[in-house]
């Protein structure tokens, strides 16, 4: 397992947000984290991230212990997060966000060339970009930092049908390209499409279900039970 | 007419120590929420390094080095003496407070409590034939290197990686942690070169306002009033507020001295009523 959350306990200030979740992320594959909003997903990101360290429980990185890391070092041990909400740096370019992410320039060179929609606006301040855009841009400046693990928080939140779609064609090339992936998602229909392991979150980190993603696809009675939806 | 014009370069001249004095404030305020009420002891300290070397036979553009290393050596200890406040901003308050208490008391018992006039080189004395009028080369002296500290300082924030960096802090903290930038180390680097900064307007500035027991205090007022104009962490704010203050203050000195805090603070009070995070700045948390 390249990425493990081992019973991590973890509150904002006193409220008690996750209350013992364990999830495990295989090498080179895309591992979804799926339930409804308020559950926990953001938190759990949040924590393995070093944002919102645990209390309890451990988080580990190709078995090297990473929870009581500042989010920095996590970075540069290859974990990158893509957060809710994107929070590209608005008031600096688009160059400027991939360079001040940016282990070397060979690295800002391959996201030009992934995403040559980013290279056309690199002088464009970050915060007049487009939704689907800006999406581009906070994963392009996660796979600056050269990440073995890149974690998506709710990357289809906001964004149009047709951008979605081409998220996901980024994202399964990445897939390809050897990068493991850890996702979160409300969007089943795109978790699903995604990922080889799926897990479902009920309330408070509670993991509800653990499994394959067709088997989850499958699973109706999960589905509806804990998300409400039948894909 | 050359009154006028002797009125406005003397204000500028002025509002360029006021700009070295009030950079580094607006950058540790502004981006590391940091509050520092010992950023006037820095301008004491770069006053009384240069005044005591020179004394002593050091040549003046040594002293000035050496005054704004001296102060970058405060300024790093009083970032070490901070670190455990986190973001209180009242412990920031109370212990940089104190702080500028034993700097003064340190200041008053090595070099005691007259008055320092601070030297000028040689170089700069006297006037420069304007055309219209003849004005003091130092006063010149100040406005260039003012200007010349603010592109500076502005290379630094739009093109260097370190300024791209502490922008990204200003924009989203925690995010640019989430890339791999430790604000600690760039906190540090900022908190030091401020305060050297400071010391250099000391060591320059003190010619002009004076070097002597509360004069810490003094300026520590119109670096505040500076950053709260100009808007905190905005270099562009920090020289239009530092342009501003020393306008009004020049003016009203000229005018009518009696009203000139009066009038500093009058200003301050119409940018906080209007304009509230400042002529360039964004509102703070």
């Amino acid at each position: 397992m390249i990425l493990q959350a081992n019973d991590v306990h973890t509150w904002y200030g006193t409220s008690y947000v996750l209350q013992g979740t364990s999830i495990e992320v295989p090498e080179s594959q895309c591992t979804a984290v799926l339930g409804r909003n308020g559950v926990g997903k953001t938190t759990l990101v949040r924590t393995i991230c070093g944002f919102t360290p645990p209390g309890r429980g451990e988080v580990r990185l190709r078995g090297e212990r990473i929870d009581a890391m500042p989010a920095h070092r996590i970075v540069r041990q290859g974990l990158a997060v893509v957060p809710q909400g994107r929070r590209v740096f608005k008031n600096l370019s688009v160059e400027e966000n991939l360079q001040v992410a940016a282990v070397d320039r060979a690295r800002v060179a391959e996201v030009w060339e992934r995403f040559p929609r980013l290279h056309e606006r690199r002088s464009s301040v970050a915060g007049r970009l487009s939704g689907g855009e800006q999406q581009m841009l906070a994963i392009g400046r996660a796979l600056v930092t050269d990440p073995t693990v890149l974690v998506l928080d709710e990357p289809t939140e906001g964004l149009a049908p047709a951008i979605t779609e081409s998220l996901l064609g980024m994202l399964q090339e990445l897939k390809r390209s050897g990068v493991s992936l850890l996702l979160t998602e409300q969007s089943v229909g795109f978790a699903l499409a995604l990922a080889d392991t799926a897990y479902v979150m009920s309330s408070r980190g509670q993991i509800a279900y653990a499994g394959t993603a067709a088997a989850l696809a499958a699973d109706a009675s999960v589905q509806e039970k804990h998300l409400g939806v039948a894909v | 007419m050359d009154y006028w014009i002797a009125l406005l370069l003397n204000a500028i001249s002025f509002g360029m120590v006021l700009f070295l004095l009030s950079a580094g404030l607006t950058l540790t305020l502004g981006t590391m929420r940091l509050l520092n009420l010992t950023h006037g002891s820095f301008f004491l300290v770069g006053a009384y390094v240069t005044f005591e070397l020179e004394r002593h036979g050091v040549d003046l553009a040594l002293a000035w080095g050496a005054a704004v290393l001296a102060t970058a050596l405060c300024g790093a200890v009083v970032f070490v003496l901070l670190r455990p406040t986190g973001e209180d901003h009242l412990r920031q308050t109370l212990l940089t407070f104190g702080v500028l208490f034993v700097i003064a008391d340190a200041a008053l018992v090595i070099v005691g409590g007259d008055p320092a006039i601070l030297p000028r080189p040689g170089f700069l004395e006297g006037t420069l034939d304007l055309g219209l009028l003849d004005y003091p080369k130092y006063r010149l002296f100040l406005v260039a290197v003012g200007l010349g500290m603010a592109g500076l300082l502005f290379w630094f924030q739009y093109r260097t990686r370190a300024g791209m960096m502490l922008r990204a802090v200003v924009d989203d903290p925690e995010m640019a942690r989430g890339v791999g930038i430790n604000p600690t180390v760039l906190a540090a680097v900022t908190f030091v070169v401020g305060a050297g900064i400071a010391g250099l307007s000391g060591a320059l500035g003190g010619v002009l306002l004076g070097a002597f027991p509360g004069v810490d205090l003094q300026v520590l007022l119109f670096a505040l009033v500076v950053v709260i104009v100009g808007g905190a962490g905005s270099i562009g704010g920090a020289l239009a507020g530092s342009v501003v203050i020393g306008l009004v203050n020049t003016v009203t000195i000229a005018f009518a001295p009696g009203l000139a805090l009066f009038s500093m603070f009058g200003v301050m009070l119409a940018i906080l009523t209007l304009r509230p995070q400042g002529i360039a700045g964004k509102a703070l948390a």
